[in-house]
């Protein structure tokens, strides 16, 4: 995608400045229109999908009466959500209740940026992406706050400092057991790290099988990554039963539907995330350096990369509707006296793995025996 | 130490076993127990209390029903026709007050005049279209004999 801004750039050079910044504005507005529809059939697939895996699940059958298999459900949810009274409450803090649902829908989907779907698709190769899908994903709990505060009710503050002392904790598990595995390929960006993975059947130089640490660093990322979306296990921010809907008891119609789509964006960036640093990203199983043509290289590269990504999205509401909601201590003694320890005691594993074995990931010590 | 470990362990352990059958159910669509209603119909039980239906052809007239019904559901007006028998010219039943309580059937002293039908589904758009018409209609004065035409009950309005 940046190639391409910058082939219809170079061949701008001739023209006048206005029409060049015209130009460039535009594509600007079509690639960012674009990427949020595909966000937004991602979303709402994506409560389709957890209500038909909840019914699954609840041996029941879940929605199936709008359009063949219910799959127009969330079309009509939308339309529902759209249509309903946009209430403000009259003692709420304004400036902050209307613009809490849009920091934390532009954060969410902001985050989408970096991430890497095949070898020719991306919307941004940054060589901070990591970096920077940690900063900004972090900015969903200060708005999280700033809507909590707004509304000027007990529900939403209770929700609101849960959701920030349950965020601001899980986000230093999340962070070392990510560090554990970049120190590996030594990059923050993602197509570098993706094609660190390269090779080994596609599968076995994936950092997730690099080293005994970064196989506990993935399950330590997971577990703390549902944390941060506030999924089921660690939803303290709006149980329902203690706390009405936490952060969003106060928000209705197409507010609501903004923190709601912003979960389900967030549970994408951070599978994604998992997907790319774990897992080898698209990284095609199996077929080794068979030559095809770039377009199916590339179709089958975005295929495998969402094929992981939703798997480890079903294996989250698998967990969702499962287990029970963990309370507010057992919530923090399970970060702080639990997964911290095992992120600090991967992280110096893995470093101490890289220093004296040189980077080697036990594929290659293995296969290296064979050679000689 | 161990404490701390047995207890991870432990955790490991049962989260694994729950999700183990929560995955029976979701990967196996045998399992959905869901009777999808308008298409499948449980039969009600035999004691059901659904849309409640007279024979007016064997109701005495008495006015037990309409006395006992506590939330004044049943209109009943008697006449006395030729042969000094009480004729219900009017027995409407309400159906958006009855509270299905089954007084009425239990006052009823004729055997299978008055009772509850297996019926549930009766919805309606306005009020007066839950109201159920069981009367024989007025009797008209100058008539000696009623026709045995009329004595016909009238067909229930709803459905």
């Amino acid at each position: 995608m940046t190639e391409l801004i910058n082939e219809i750039i170079t061949r701008l050079a001739n023209a006048a400045p206005i029409i060049r910044l015209l130009v460039v504005i535009a594509i600007i507005i079509v690639s960012s229109v674009i990427v949020l529809a595909v966000a937004l059939l991602y979303e709402g697939l994506a409560t389709y999908a957890e209500r038909k895996v909840a019914g699954d699940i609840q041996a029941r059958i879940g929605p199936n009466r709008v359009g063949p298999y219910g799959l127009l459900q969330f079309v009509a949810d939308g339309v529902k959500l759209l249509l309903k009274e946009d209430i403000i409450p009259f003692y709420a803090d304004k400036w902050l209740f209307i613009i809490a649902p849009y920091i934390v829908f532009t954060a969410s989907f902001a985050a989408f940026v970096p991430l890497s779907y095949s070898e020719h698709i991306y919307i941004a190769n940054l060589n901070v992406g990591v970096l920077y899908i940690l900063a900004i994903s972090s900015v969903v709990s200060m708005a999280i706050l700033m809507g909590a505060w707004g509304s000027n009710n007990k529900w939403s503050l209770f929700g609101g400092m849960r959701a920030v002392a349950q965020i601001v904790s899980y986000e230093i598990p999340t962070v070392l057991s990510l560090l554990a595995a970049i120190i590996i390929p030594a990059s923050l960006n993602m197509r570098d790290i993706i094609a660190y993975q390269s090779g080994g059947l596609g599968i076995f130089r994936w950092l997730i099988f690099n080293n005994p640490f970064t196989f506990f660093a993935f399950f330590i990322y997971f577990i703390a990554s549902i944390a941060e979306v506030n999924r089921t296990p660690f939803d303290i921010p709006e149980a329902e039963s203690e706390i009405v809907a936490g952060y969003h008891t106060e928000y209705t119609g197409m507010r609501f539907a903004f923190f709601f789509m912003a979960e389900y964006g967030d549970m994408f960036v951070v599978s994604a995330l998992a997907t790319t640093l774990f897992l080898g990203g698209w990284q095609i199983p199996f077929i080794g350096n068979i030559v095809m043509p770039i377009w199916l290289k590339d179709i089958l590269e975005v295929a495998v990369f969402f094929g992981k990504v939703f798997l480890l999205i079903y294996i989250m509401m698998w967990i969702r509707w499962t287990l029970p909601r963990l309370r507010v201590d057992q919530l923090m003694e399970l970060c702080w006296k639990y997964l911290t320890p095992f992120a600090f005691f991967n992280l110096i594993g893995a470093s101490v793995w890289v220093l004296l074995l040189h980077g080697k990931g036990v594929y290659d010590i293995i296969t290296g025996l064979f050679v000689h | 130490m161990t404490e701390y470990f047995k207890k991870m362990f432990n955790a490991i352990k049962s989260i694994l076993t729950g999700m183990g059958i929560t995955i029976k159910y979701g990967v196996n669509p045998k399992t959905e127990v869901t009777q999808q209603y308008p298409e499948v119909k449980r039969e009600p039980p035999d004691r059901f209390r659904g849309k409640l239906f007279v024979d007016i052809n064997i109701c005495t007239g008495c006015t037990a029903c309409a006395r006992i019904c506590p939330v004044d559901a049943i209109t009943l007006k008697t006449v006395r026709d030729e042969n000094k028998k009480l004729r219900p010219v009017v027995f409407d039943i309400d159906n958006a007050r009855c509270i299905y309580c089954g007084l009425c059937v239990e006052a009823c002293p004729v055997e299978h005049c008055l009772y509850f039908e297996k019926k549930y589904e009766f919805s309606a758009y306005t009020k007066d279209e839950l109201i159920s018409h069981f009367g024989l209609g007025e009797l008209k004065p100058q008539e000696g004999r009623v026709e045995e035409k009329k004595l016909e009950p009238k067909k229930e309005e709803v459905k």
